[in-house]
């Protein structure tokens, strides 16, 4: 499933909402009407109500060396109702807990206009009797500052048509996810997994209010994922994968390139199980490339720009709920000087992070997050904080408060090097560490696909989640005479955000695409999960990270490996469909 | 050492590949220090063909297909092995097996699966032997001391499993009409009319040479209906079909649906029941339950050897524990009774034993236990009765559990006694539970070795005359001496109750089939409640949409 995906995009040709969408929001206005009718005795004034109708087509394959293992085309019809009592300055939002006003169902797959108001009576019943006890829970344990900002902004109402999406190339899509998965079968001897996974969807989503706001946002999004594990000898698991997340189908890769692609991952990661692990500690500068460099600013700069205050925490039975720690501060260092960064969701209209509108219905702007390397503004949704307004990065999905994300991310250093330049200071700094080569890593392992361990098809967490950068898939020595030594079985060790401030130098541009939580954390998502997020960013020389050694346990070394495909009853025959057996 | 046969009648893609990684596996395992006797492998095909409506249209169609695989792997030796029960300190293992989904054609992939789950099943087989070893040499001697396998002669068959063929249009349209009628009460909250038929079939092959392929077609049509009553209550009534051939079940609903409603209706309406002891009827329906949960777990032959079982009929065998009228036996083979299709029906239970008749009650004397092939110290063999869903490893559970009374009365009359059990306890009424939703019981050592039947509706019944009163939010609970002490006639009219069970090797499908049961005295407790208000505005009629109304 991919039910949490915002990748929306702008002006599109596709279709509007057909009249039965429109019968659709007239009966939701309807029963929206009738919700001021609401009251219990003594309760705080139901002053906002919001409802979001989302209708989508979505398609999943799961194939794994050539066969499909899961397949799933079950369309989502879900209605969102956000509720709000008390006034914008103190209502039952921003508190922990899980009961707050913030509710989803799903509709029917042949939704009508009775459906639908009987699933926003529902809804909006459970969301009135939960805002109110969630109000009165946040009046009984948080009293507001003198200086507190308020829980929502008021704007003026939107009406907008961004346009509808509809599924296309869904059935040459499978085709492609079956052709990429059996890149990995001639390796099969040696692979614990190669598996591709296809999350597609096309539709919409309609944003009402009480207050005339009426939005029409496209969804549209086309995510594969191709991951492979690998068990070494000595019982390490080593782990490698690739994303493309675009809005259409035709926007992928030519096949042969993406065969290509899942060709040297595959030979790639075989190379690394024959190289030796990092057997000491390091500590020194180090090159981050590629994808890597995207992974650092992904993990450790992006959580310093978005702005949505942290939930006030609810003193309950269970502890604490709600996230207490707030990671943003204006006026802070992130970046050494000279540096800038910026977020426009409509920068690049054909990624499917794109948007005209966000969440809330707030047009989307570009904002200007870091100057001279110190943060200037923030990514804001309608939940106030002292001194900003809402800047349109609002995301989230049905039932869920929405927050200021980061949609198309440019990081930008006031120099750049060439790369050999780069590997040069390296090299330079890494001999006041004594050290005769530099490490430079080129992939970290993704969080989603790690933490899929390989024997099973459950997700779990690994000791390594509580750092802030996942395990690189392999760290390289690079010498001074251009000769490289691919090691793995390293981890990163006390990384934080300052390690942005100390670095010491910038190489080329790159651009790329990660799946953001839509809550919780990478780890707890599955592969082709969460909101399609932009970055652009350069290479970057740090001048000191540790790395360790992690160490496999031998008992995890298959004790029966699987067989060649060359060598199965069945030869190396491709998967036959059922529908054909 | 495991020998290994291949049927060739039986040579088909999925066999042969699920045959030949089999051989390379013990191949490969005897030359490791710890080997396996046995190994077993099941391919559970499952189709699924899924259509629900509710607030009279269609909320979900889906037609589903995928393939499980399970591995049944055992290091050491029949008499001790890797699936022994580890005590004390060391049961705190863990487990990694799990559901493992194949692909749906018979590819590499599915080879390469399949080694992978034989290799982490043999590891985890060898790692728990070592520690098995030490657990037995610490500790002091097991209660039950028996042998951890019963090694078999090789079955070889195939039973036809019918196609799964339905006309969606048709259904669609039904399910659609019996929801749109449903829905015209402005009590019922949220409907839910809903079609699942589902075709398995398993492919099972093991190191004995086993060789089969068997399932079932199953279909089930059910209604759920939901309220919330004034007081809070979240009101609840469903009722089902289950049948082998879908072109068995009904399909003028119209009656169905309005006798439900009215029951969900009546049920809003109806008094919280109380605490309560005295004289009880348990209807058929709910006797059947009462017997899968009160005795049918406790009969489970596994459950003998555990040490932190409660064993409450271990040492009864050949004792009588019901009144003298009373037999108890459990018989997957039976496949209808009285018209009606038996959910627990099955050719081949999961360990690639047939079906057998197992009989635990005689003329009220335990006979014996519901057995895998995990003997124990007197019985040495299976009655086919090892199941599990897929992901888990199998163990003895119920099938078919069928109660007969050799002593019958009509209901008339049954009811007659009831209220002369309340005169002469000197009550002023009686109960007679008429549904319920299920139930479960508490078998272990540390927690009471109780029941609970979870009542739907129960009637009061009144000494003096007054009219039944329908009432709800009280279960029946109680322990299984006591109640079976109490049990003091049946009826002749004999229920039966389709469902799915659910205990350590997953959910199987059961019946119960039991007469309705009398008892001087049983235990009601309050049910938990719930407090929610209903909804502040009413239900939004289809009239209230301006829509054309639907005519059911």
């Amino acid at each position: 499933m991919i039910a949490v995906l915002l990748g929306l995009a702008h002006a599109q040709d596709g279709d509007s909402p057909s009249s039965s969408d429109s019968e659709l929001l007239e009966a939701l206005k309807a029963e929206m009407a009738r919700a001021s009718e609401l009251s219990l005795p003594d309760a705080p004034p139901l002053y906002a109500l919001r409802y979001r109708l989302a209708l989508m087509q979505q398609r999943e394959v799961h194939a794994e060396l050539g066969s499909v293992l899961v397949e799933d085309a079950t369309p989502y019809h879900g209605l969102g109702v956000e509720l709000r009592v008390g006034t914008p300055m103190y209502d039952n939002t921003g508190f922990g807990g899980w009961e707050n006003g913030f509710v989803r169902g799903s509709l029917a797959a042949d939704p009508t206009p009775h459906d639908a108001r009987q699933a926003a009576w529902r809804l909006t019943d459970l969301a009135y009797k939960q805002a109110v006890e969630q109000h009165a829970r946040k009046s009984s344990q948080f009293t507001a500052p003198d200086d507190y900002p308020g829980d929502w902004a008021e704007m003026p109402p939107v009406v907008a048509d961004d346009g509808w999406a509809t599924l296309t190339g869904s059935d040459a899509l499978r085709a492609r996810v079956i052709e990429l998965s059996d890149v990995f079968t001639p390796a099969g001897d040696r692979l614990q997994k190669g598996q591709v996974v296809l999350g597609q969807e096309a539709g919409g989503m309609v944003l009402i209010d009480r207050d005339g706001t009426e939005v029409r946002r496209p969804m549209e999004e086309v995510t594969l994922r191709a991951m492979a594990h690998l068990r070494t000898d000595d019982g390490q698991m080593l782990t490698d994968s690739r994303l493309w997340s675009v809005r259409q189908p035709d926007q992928l890769p030519e096949q042969a390139e993406m065969v290509a692609e899942l060709e040297r991952m595959r030979d790639d990661l075989l190379a690394l199980a024959e190289s030796p692990s990092l057997t000491d500690e390091y500590v020194g500068p180090v090159l981050f490339e590629g994808d890597a460099a995207l992974d650092v600013f992904r993990y450790l700069l992006v959580p310093q720009l978005e702005g949505t205050p942290a939930e006030v925490p609810y003193d309950s039975w269970f502890g604490d709920l709600g996230e207490a720690k707030d990671p943003v501060r204006i006026g802070r260092r992130v970046l050494p000087e000279g540096w800038s960064a910026s977020d426009d969701p409509r920068a690049d209209p054909s990624h499917p992070s794109s948007f005209l509108h966000d969440w809330e219905g707030t047009p989307a702007q570009r904002v200007d997050l870091v100057d001279d390397g110190i943060v200037r503004d923030l990514l804001m949704s309608r939940v106030p904080r002292k001194g900003l307004a809402p800047n349109g990065h609002a995301r989230g999905f049905l039932g869920y408060r929405a927050s200021g994300r980061v949609t198309q991310l440019s990081v930008e250093p006031n120099k750049a090097a060439s790369s050999k330049k780069l590997v040069k200071k390296g090299l330079k700094m890494a001999q006041a560490y004594g050290r005769d080569h530099v490490l430079v890593v080129r992939r970290l392992q993704e969080d989603a696909v790690r933490a899929a361990d390989a024997t099973s098809s459950m997700f779990g967490f690994t000791e390594e989640d509580v750092l802030r950068l996942p395990p690189p898939v392999e760290v390289v020595r690079v010498y001074a005479d251009g000769r490289e030594e691919v090691l793995r079985g390293a981890r990163f060790a006390s990384v934080q955000r300052f390690v942005l401030r100390d670095i010491a130098l910038a190489g080329e541009q790159r651009t790329g695409t990660f799946l953001a939580p839509i809550a919780g954390d990478y780890a707890s998502m599955s592969p082709t999960e969460g909101m399609p997020t932009r970055i652009s960013a350069p290479d970057i020389l740090v001048r000191e990270i540790e790395l360790v050694p992690t160490s496999g346990d031998p008992r995890d070394k298959p004790v029966l490996a699987p067989r060649a495909a060359t060598d199965t009853p069945s030869g190396a025959r491709p998967g036959v469909d059922p529908e054909t057996r | 050492m495991l020998g290994f046969l291949l049927p060739t009648a039986l040579a088909a893609p999925l066999v042969e590949v699920l045959s030949d990684e089999l051989d390379r596996a013990v191949a490969v395992f005897d030359a490791q220090p710890e080997t396996p006797h046995y190994i077993g492998v099941t391919v559970l095909e499952d189709h699924t063909v899924t259509l629900s409506a509710g607030s009279g249209t269609i909320d979900f169609r889906d037609d589903d297909r995928s393939r499980w695989l399970d591995v049944d792997l055992r290091v050491g030796t029949p008499e001790l092995d890797s699936t022994h029960p580890l005590r004390g300190f060391s049961a705190l293992e863990g487990e990694t097996r799990g559901r493992v989904r194949l692909p749906l054609d018979d590819g590499y992939a599915l080879a390469h699966i399949l080694a992978r789950e034989l290799d982490a099943r043999y590891r985890e087989a060898a790692e728990h032997m070592v520690v098995l070893r030490a657990n037995q040499n610490v500790l002091v001697e097991e209660e039950a001391s028996a042998n951890d396998f019963e090694p078999r002669e090789a079955v070889v068959d195939t039973v036809e499993v019918p196609e799964l063929a339905i006309d969606t249009a048709k259904w669609e349209d039904l399910l659609k009409r019996a929801s749109a009628r449903a829905d015209r009460s402005p009590h019922v909250h949220a409907d839910m009319v809903r079609l699942k038929v589902t075709r398995e079939v398993k492919h099972f092959v093991d190191t004995e040479g086993t060789r089969l392929e068997h399932g079932r077609l199953h279909a089930r049509l059910a209604l759920d209906l939901q309220t919330t009553a004034d007081d809070g209550d979240r009101v609840q009534v469903f009722d089902a079909f289950d049948v082998h051939d879908p072109e068995t079940l009904p399909t003028d609903l119209d009656a169905w649906v309005d006798a439900q409603v009215q029951r969900l209706e009546a049920l809003r309406v109806a008094t919280r029941g109380e605490p309560y002891s005295g004289p009880v009827i348990l209807e058929g329906r709910a006797a059947g339950v009462f017997f899968h949960e009160v005795m049918g777990h406790r009969v489970e032959g596994h459950r003998q050897k555990r040490e932190d079982e409660g064993k409450t009929f271990s040492e009864h065998v050949g004792e009588p524990i019901l009144p003298a009228w009373i037999d108890v036996v459990d018989d997957p083979r039976v496949e209808t009774l009285a018209g009606v299709d038996l959910n627990g029906f099955y050719a081949y239970d999961d360990e690639g034993v047939p079906a057998m008749r197992a009989t635990l009650v005689d003329d009220g004397v335990f006979q014996g236990f519901l057995m895998g092939r995990s003997p124990l110290p007197d019985v040495p063999t299976t009655n086919g009765h090892g199941r599990r869903s897929t992901g888990n490893p199998p163990s003895s559970r119920m099938g078919n559990t069928l109660v007969t009374a050799t002593k019958a009365v009509p209901s008339a009359q049954l009811r007659r006694q009831l209220l002369d059990q309340v005169r002469k306890q000197g009550l002023e009424y009686a109960y007679i539970v008429e549904d319920i939703e299920g139930g479960f019981a508490l078998t272990g050592r540390m927690m009471p070795n109780a029941f609970n039947i979870r009542a739907v509706a129960s009637w009061r019944v009144y000494a003096d005359g007054r009219p039944d009163e329908l009432v709800r939010g009280i279960d029946l609970v109680g322990t299984p001496f006591v109640a079976f002490s109490n049990l003091s006639a049946a009826d002749d009219a004999p229920k039966v109750f389709n469902g799915t069970c659910g205990a350590e090797s997953g959910w199987v499908p059961v019946s119960a089939v039991a007469p309705a049961i009398l008892f001087d005295r049983l235990e009601f407790q309050l049910k938990e409640k719930g407090q929610d208000r209903p909804p502040l505005l009413p239900k939004p009629l289809v009239e209230d949409d301006g829509a054309a109304e639907v005519t059911p």
